[in-house]
């Protein structure tokens, strides 16, 4: 064995598809250099690989054994077909990024308010000479899939709010997959900087449309000013040959406030990190995710909150529904610095195993080194209560309605928690479309 | 025929290799170092026969093969396993102490404070020519752990009732068929890194054997055999409970003991068969060193047990207060349908001490029943992380785990951490798992210094209350201890 590191020949080809791609990617010189450092760290750490703690549960070998490749251009997809993916009644500016490539003419971004920003992060990058990759602020060891984001990532969202001021409507960012060719890659980064007292409210939204195996890799990186507020609903709609891995990192100082709700539903495999990282007195976070698997769906939640100083708190919440085959993996980690005195910080994870060949594997974590504090976490396993299905058909409904409405109720509960109604219909009929027992859940209301 | 010659005389050969070594038999110690020879140095010095040698070699190879885990909550500097010699005789008298005027005072004054009578001192501390006192006295370390003559009358006793109890080494020359039967088979020679190292260097331990249908007559500890106190730093326990016996086994004493080995890798291994109940208690309270983390006691233990049989149940209980660092898991296997595993924990790190201590449970049978109760409590620059894993296999219908760990802090500088795992492989299985983070209550303290109790006084009440769902777990005596041990350790760690 040499000491020079061994580089495994499917990191050779992300070596030569970089060199392939580099005079096109969005940037000014000194932002190539940071990629192809970026690429370096990438490959040297190669894959993450189920011996690590953290990649336990999730084997990235049907991603490893492949070759995705970067599109040039997008195909060409017509708004129709993203009908389906347009929640009714959503009033809301919209972003849509194809094959990882913005679409000016199916975006629409007019009547911004003033002080906000809303444009493609590629064109961000291509305009400003300092404009970096990675957000300066956030200072995150990074995973060695967001170093190949940073190396590789084509476009996305920027968004920029100036202090006091609020984005009047949600922002809807579509990334869609076109899956018409196979083997394709989409390196999807968003970037929200939220000024001092100032307010948004971001839909990320991933689409997968064709027959084809494709590789959606996707980073966001935010940083929440002095009492902003940013509320980040994710909602992921990978075809069922999309392989999904996504990252957020939050950055939230004094007073500020973030709410995520996830919502995983599609992809053959799905990973997806959320971290936030309060640095500053009275910040407060929120966390709610629902997955629901099913077939031989893989979906894995990791999360993070660091409570780096006082008086902070977070919540967090996740609930996930397994049918058929699928796997779910939930580990959620609280850290609580040893500054972090008066922290409060609660999480709980469930998980309702409809099939016999489903598997839930969680692992909810705190790392404590404050004493006045109050940290909690709670976890359950199980499945429906016969009882409680027993009392439903004895009012006179049918066995399959009694077991929807009692599995939907389980996950409606962080639906509700979303507060702008058409998205929480929009999420409610995906999720029942995909519900053991979701037509007659349907047919009942 | 030439070739049998051949065979003969490298037999021979070989013999004439093993009387070299008889020489060195008449050593009682061998030099640091870890490699074959002085493995079949062990299990010569042992005299015993040539399938445990194979076993313990066996157990080396695949050692040798093994990378030491890196994944604990736990910061020590690299152990260096050839600097550490793997057998001693017991202490000769001239290294003991001559008289308690020779022990730590520190020592003496903990002894004092738990009430323990001079003469079971000085037998702690290692002094010179003290033994077990002969007649029996009614402290409440004595009722339990009393003379040699009373063991004795206690070993004709569980001989009548047909129990074997002795050390695992008079067990291999007794029982050979027994150990051989069961030993390694709950935890495997390559089971992991410390359970390896034991495998192929154990010194002793012990062995009990409980025959069908037996309910032993009486609470078994260490502390009735013989010599016991020379198990050394690589301890071996094999319990096996035949179908539908009981037994109940405490391990370990409350007065922390003097012991000079730094490292200690133990493992315990419980077989229940149908209907048998075995019932585990541990009080560990090692030297954890001093204020800055200077000395102190590693703890690496395997201990788990194997409900092998219907309707069995294993029940692990611990108080862990010493040592510098502790690693321990134990776990219970639950392959027999309608068999239940449970774990009662109260662990304490204080000083520089830390821990990363916790279960498994592993369901496989139907309709398998799991209990967790971890407590916590962390003071001054005490680590502690509490590492759980329940898992449910696709066979494990109607699986129920219940699990809670609570956390209490004490001082702003230690910590307290929760990994626990749960995979669920059954839809029919029902987990559930809770954990708090707490410190002690500013309410708490002021409604019990209102009443007029101490700060010292309404810590330990608070204390006390918040471990009391493990205490009522332990036999009588040792309940007491445990508390008496609880509220000595955790003196002055408050204000």
């Amino acid at each position: 064995m040499s000491a020079t590191q061994q580089i495994e020949p499917n990191i050779d080809h992300y070596l030569a598809e970089y060199a392939r791609v580099e005079r096109d990617l969005p940037g000014s010189d000194d932002s190539k250099r940071e990629r192809s450092a970026e690429l370096t760290r990438f490959s040297e750490a190669g894959f993450p690989s189920p011996r690590e703690e953290d990649w336990k549960y999730t084997s990235l070998q049907p991603v490893e054994k492949r070759r995705f490749e970067i599109s040039d251009e997008a195909e060409p997809v017509a708004l129709d077909e993203l009908r389906a993916f347009l929640p009714t009644d959503l009033d809301a500016h919209r972003i849509i990024v194809i094959d990882g490539h913005f679409n000016a003419a199916l975006s629409s971004l007019d009547e911004l308010p003033a002080g906000v920003t809303v444009r493609s992060f590629a064109d961000y990058l291509s305009d400003n000479a300092g404009a970096t990759v990675k957000a300066r602020e956030i200072d995150e060891e990074p995973g060695s899939l967001t170093a190949m984001n940073a190396a590789f990532c084509t476009d996305g969202a920027y968004v920029e709010t100036a202090a006091n001021t609020v984005l009047d409507k949600p922002l809807h960012v579509i990334s869609v997959a076109s899956g018409v060719r196979d083997e394709r890659m989409t390196q999807v980064r968003h970037r929200y900087v939220l000024g001092e007292n100032s307010q948004a409210t971001i839909i990320e939204h991933s689409v997968g449309l064709g027959s084809k195996a494709y590789f959606a890799n996707q980073v966001t990186e935010a940083v929440v000013g002095r009492n902003a507020q940013l509320t980040r609903i994710r909602i992921q709609q990978e075809s069922e040959r999309g392989y999904h891995v996504s990252s957020f990192f939050a950055q939230q100082r004094r007073d500020s406030r973030v709410f995520n709700h996830g919502f995983d539903l599609g992809g053959r495999l799905a990973r997806i990190d959320t971290n936030a990282r309060l640095v500053d007195h009275n910040a407060e976070v929120h966390f709610n995710g629902v997955y629901a698997p099913t077939g031989r769906q893989h979906m894995d939640n990791h999360t993070k909150i660091d409570h780096a100083t006082e008086h902070s708190v977070s919540r967090e919440q996740y609930k996930g529904v397994l049918a058929g085959h699928a796997r779910g993996v939930f580990n959620g980690k609280i850290l609580i610095q040893k500054d972090a005195q008066k922290t409060d910080s609660d999480l709980s994870s469930d998980a309702l195993l409809l099939s016999d060949n489903a598997e839930v594997d969680a692992k909810p974590e705190l790392e404590i080194y404050a004493d006045d504090v109050t940290a909690g976490h709670g976890s359950t396993v199980g499945q429906l209560d016969e009882d409680a299905v027993f009392y439903l058909k004895s009012r006179g409904v049918g066995e399959e309605g009694a077991r929807a409405i009692l599995t939907y109720s389980f996950a409606n509960a962080l639906v509700q928690k979303v507060g702008i109604e058409p998205i929480e219909r929009y999420v409610e009929a995906a999720i029942l479309a995909k519900l053991p027992g979701g037509r007659a859940y349907v047919d009942l209301a | 025929m030439a070739a049998h010659e051949d065979d003969v005389e490298a037999l021979v050969a070989e013999r004439e290799y093993e009387a070299g070594f008889v020489t060195d038999l008449e050593s009682d110690t061998v030099a640091p170092g870890l490699n074959e020879d002085v493995i079949r140095f062990i299990s010569n010095k042992k005299n015993e026969p040539d399938w445990m040698l194979e076993w313990r070699l066996e157990a080396y190879r695949q050692w040798q093969q093994m990378k030491m885990p890196r994944w604990p909550h736990l910061h020590y500097p690299p152990i260096d396993f050839q600097k550490i010699s793997y057998y001693s005789a017991p202490k000769s008298a001239k290294d003991k102490p001559k008289s308690l005027d020779e022990v730590d005072p520190k020592l003496l004054e903990t002894y004092e404070k738990l009430g323990i009578p001079l003469r079971e001192q000085e037998m702690l501390a290692g002094v010179e020519g003290a033994e077990y006192p002969t007649s029996g006295s009614n402290v409440a370390v004595d009722a339990v752990f009393d003379s040699v003559s009373v063991a004795t009358t206690f070993k004709k006793k569980l001989h009548e009732a047909g129990v074997i109890f002795c050390s695992i080494s008079e067990a291999i020359q007794e029982y050979p068929e027994l150990v051989r039967k069961h030993l390694g088979t709950v935890v495997p020679r390559g089971d992991n890194f410390f359970a390896g190292l034991n495998s192929a260097v154990f010194t002793d331990g012990s062995f009990v054997y409980i025959p069908k249908g037996v309910k032993c007559p009486m609470e078994l500890s260490t502390y009735f055999r013989i010599n016991a106190e020379n198990t050394g730093q690589f301890e071996r326990t094999l319990i096996v409970a035949e179908a539908g016996s009981h037994v109940s086994y405490l391990e370990g004493c409350t007065a922390p003991q003097r012991d000079e080995n730094q490292l200690h890798a133990a493992v315990v291994e419980l077989v229940a068969e149908e209907d048998a109940e075995i019932k585990y208690s541990t009080v560990q309270n090692w030297y954890p060193g001093d204020e800055n983390g200077k000395g102190g006691i590693y703890n690496f233990v395997t201990k788990r047990g194997d409900c092998r049989g219907d309707r069995s149940k294993i029940s692990w209980t611990q108080v862990e207060t010493g040592s510098a660092i502790t690693w321990k898991y134990p776990s219970c296997v639950l392959n027999g349908d309608n068999s239940v595993g449970e774990f009662y924990s109260v662990a304490v790190t204080r000083g520089m001490q830390q821990a990363d201590t916790g279960t498994k449970m592993i369901h496989v049978g139907k309709n398998t029943k799991s209990t967790i109760i971890a407590k916590g409590i962390s003071a001054a620059r005490g680590e502690q992380s509490y590492r759980g894993l329940v898992k449910i296999l696709p066979s494990a219908t109607n699986a129920r785990n219940f699990t809670q760990c609570d956390s209490l802090l004490i001082g702003d500088k230690c910590g307290a951490h929760t990994f626990p795992y749960v995979e669920s492989k059954n839809s029919t299985a029902k987990l559930e798992h809770e954990a708090t983070t707490s410190k002690i209550g500013e309410d708490q303290m002021f409604y019990c210094q209102q009443r007029g109790l101490s700060e010292e006084d309404a810590v330990n009440l608070i204390v006390n209350g918040f471990c009391k769902d493990v205490f009522q777990e332990l036999p009588m005596e040792f309940a007491v201890e445990a508390q008496k041990l609880l509220n000595v350790t955790l003196e002055n760690a408050v204000g």
